[in-house]
């Protein structure tokens, strides 16, 4: 069972996994900045929470509600400023995510809890049902299992790719190979990783290093002994994973579709676009209502995940936590998406023992990518772009061998 | 001239594309001030001038790029003036721009892709791309070449290439042979008389007065936006004035 402080994390994560997917497709793919991208995700939040809990509407209906509500939303925004073009819309999204937060602190306290936030909203757990108590060792254990070996299975890829990924950039660089030298350095990183917790006294906690962390997470040795909450929790991580993948899946189907192509012609070059005939204003449109549904859906599960929803986390810095997620991944890279919101969301929680210096930390981090990388850890690319393994053979270009 | 029009499909002598009076205007700066012209199926039309004589205004107003004042710019029977761009890609026309203006960031293949993504269904692209392929051989060795790296040269003819994806019924070419070596210019000639000679009805802008009149069977001579000449490519070739001012005397 993984313990509950990080078990929020990782919804946490799965959830901004979301919400930057949503903000990539409008910024990442078609180029539009929307600054207020929080808005969206307050609307999703506070929308799925007065459903389920004022009106008494079922999870599902709370959800639609969400989304439909940031659709309209993304209308009555987008329309007259995608219109104008040029950055308008930042400036709009801005506005429009503080009127949304300030509106939010003046809506009657009964229904949406003013300043103090909505609290009575139902958890996710509060919608499965109780297993009953023989059957969950079994299932227990399958979900540790298959979980176990997706983990593993995913860490070493992970790895395998990174050093891949290394291994490429030194030999443009360099010429040669380096694998050796990156097997070593990582046995001495991971080595130095775990070197580095500290043992608990009596007045300190103990810290443990990379490897105690891991094992704190899921705490293998618990596993078999809290049947009934240990195989909800895995459930939930299993819905919450499956609606990853699924928006995951369904933003690359558009992507691929033919307004998906048109959205990634807008951003290259909108005169361009126009000139072949895409009708940009709509598609543009079209696409950021696409974005705003996602942002909402984002919003929906973070209200039924966390105990307490307030007008103030919605406020300018999770705007710019988003922006940073997607710029920091990689605009117009799903990969990248992923790794950016993993790691912004990770990057605190790790980062906690430096106290207060983790803000510098994490600004020298981003001015260092300005300065080398600017366009993100994947720039444009995919995973399936930089490993060109058989079956993830989808790459830009892969095509173009057998025309 | 129209040495190869034995080689015309279309039911040729029918006006696809006549333009009405048409004034442009940006501002206070008049751009157009009444031209008429017409296109008529199987030519190629070349409008010649100064710079700055309004030609690429003329073109971009045609596609619905910009909006023009008054006159009426009809295509195969109806009236298309300031519709939308995305309107008039569909009814059959198709611009390759002044400049390019090429998807530089995407691959060679995506330019084209792009280029066929509204107007084409499966069948017909692969048909059209083997077309392209064959017009210029060189897209095909570049065709998983980012856009923005290519010369100048080829950049002009994907961008060509990418206006024929749209399977136009009406090609507009706004200065083809715009910064190409001489050698080239002429290849890029020659490429277009391929395609008038496949079917392709052209209406062309050129600095190239001299090489664009030989393959034109029809040309306008734009000046400070009017339209004072007009006749055959080698009646304007022949013509004195034109010598003077286009062709080096
Ligand atoms: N967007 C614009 N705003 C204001 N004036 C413009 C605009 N576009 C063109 N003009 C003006 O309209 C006139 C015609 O321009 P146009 O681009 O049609 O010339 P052109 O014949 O294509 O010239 P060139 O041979 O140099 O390409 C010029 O005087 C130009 O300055
Ligand atoms: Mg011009």
């Amino acid at each position: 069972m993984i313990n509950p402080y990080w078990e929020l994390v990782i919804f946490l994560v799965m959830i901004n996994v979301i919400f930057t997917l949503s903000l990539n497709l409008i910024l990442g793919y078609n180029g539009q900045f929307s600054l207020g991208h929080a808005g969206f995700l307050a609307i999703g939040a506070y929308g799925s929470g007065v459903a389920t809990t004022a009106l008494g509407l079922p999870l599902f209906a709370g959800v639609l509600m969400s989304i439909a509500c940031c659709i309209v939303a993304a209308v009555i925004v987008g329309y007259p400023c995608l219109r104008l073009g040029g950055d308008y819309l930042a400036i709009a999204t801005l506005g429009f995510a503080e009127i949304i937060r300030i509106v939010l602190l003046a809506l009657p306290e009964k229904t949406f809890g003013g300043a103090t936030g909505m609290q009575n909203i139902h958890n996710i757990y509060d919608y499965l049902p109780v297993p009953a108590g023989a059957h969950n060792g079994i299932i227990n254990l399958i979900f540790t299992i298959v979980f176990s070996v997706v983990f593993l299975a995913l860490t070493i890829w992970g790895v395998f790719a990174l050093g891949n990924f290394l291994n490429g950039v030194l030999q443009k660089r360099f010429g040669g190979n380096f694998w050796r030298y990156i097997v070593w350095a990582g046995f001495v990183v991971l080595i130095i990783a775990n070197l580095s917790g500290t043992k608990g006294t009596a007045s300190v906690s103990a810290k443990p290093g990379i490897a105690g962390y891991v094992m704190d997470i899921f705490q293998f040795s618990n596993a078999m002994k809290q049947p009934s909450l240990e195989s909800r929790q895995w459930l939930v991580f299993l819905i919450y994973g499956l609606i990853v993948l699924a928006v995951n899946q369904l933003i690359r189907n558009f992507l691929n579709s033919v307004p998906g192509r048109g959205v990634v012609a807008i951003r290259e070059n909108e005169i361009a676009a126009t000139n072949l005939g895409i009708n940009v204003f709509w598609l543009k449109l079209q696409n950021f209502m696409l974005g705003c549904a996602f942002a909402g859906l984002a919003g929906a599960l973070l209200a039924h995940t966390i105990p307490l929803i307030k007008p103030i986390e919605f406020g300018f810095l999770k705007s710019v936590d988003v922006l940073l997620m997607v710029v920091l991944g990689g605009m117009g890279s799903m990969t990248g998406s992923f790794v950016g919101a993993v790691s912004i969301s990770v990057l605190p929680e790790v980062l906690r023992g430096v106290g207060e210096w983790r803000m510098v930390l994490y600004s020298l981090v981003l001015i260092l990518f300005m300065l080398f990388k600017p366009g993100g850890i994947f720039g444009t690319n995919e995973l399936s772009d930089i490993f060109r393994l058989p079956w993830l053979k989808r790459g830009r270009d892969a095509e173009a061998s057998d025309a | 001239m129209t040495d190869q029009s034995g080689n015309h499909h279309v039911d040729e002598g029918r006006k696809i594309l006549s333009v009405e009076d048409l004034h442009v205007a940006y501002g206070a700066v008049k751009a157009l001030r009444g031209i008429s012209f017409s296109v008529k199926a199987g030519e190629i039309v070349t409008l010649i001038g100064a710079n700055g004589a309004g030609k690429s205004t003329t073109m971009n107003c045609i596609m619905g790029l910009v909006k023009c004042q008054a006159g009426k710019i009809v295509f195969l029977d109806e009236d298309i003036a300031n519709m939308h761009a995305f309107q008039i890609v569909r009814k059959g026309l198709s611009l390759s721009p002044e400049g390019r203006r090429l998807f530089l960031n995407l691959s060679v293949r995506e330019n084209l892709e792009i280029g066929g993504l509204i107007t084409l269904d499966k069948g017909k692209k692969q048909e059209l791309l083997d077309e392209i392929f064959q017009l210029f051989p060189r897209v095909k060795e570049r065709l998983t070449q980012i856009a923005g790296t290519l010369s100048g040269g080829e950049q002009q003819m994907v961008a060509i290439s990418r206006a024929i994806m749209q399977n136009p019924d009406l090609l507009l070419l706004d200065e083809p042979s715009l910064g190409l070596a001489p050698n080239l210019v002429q290849e890029i000639f020659e490429k277009v008389q391929i395609l008038n000679s496949e079917g392709k009805t052209i209406l062309m802008v050129e600095q190239n007065a001299f090489q664009a009149l030989r393959i034109s069977h029809r040309a306008y001579c734009l000046e400070h936006g009017e339209l004072n000449i007009k006749g055959t490519g080698a009646e304007l070739l022949a013509n004195p004035k034109i010598k003077e001012a286009y062709l080096g005397g």
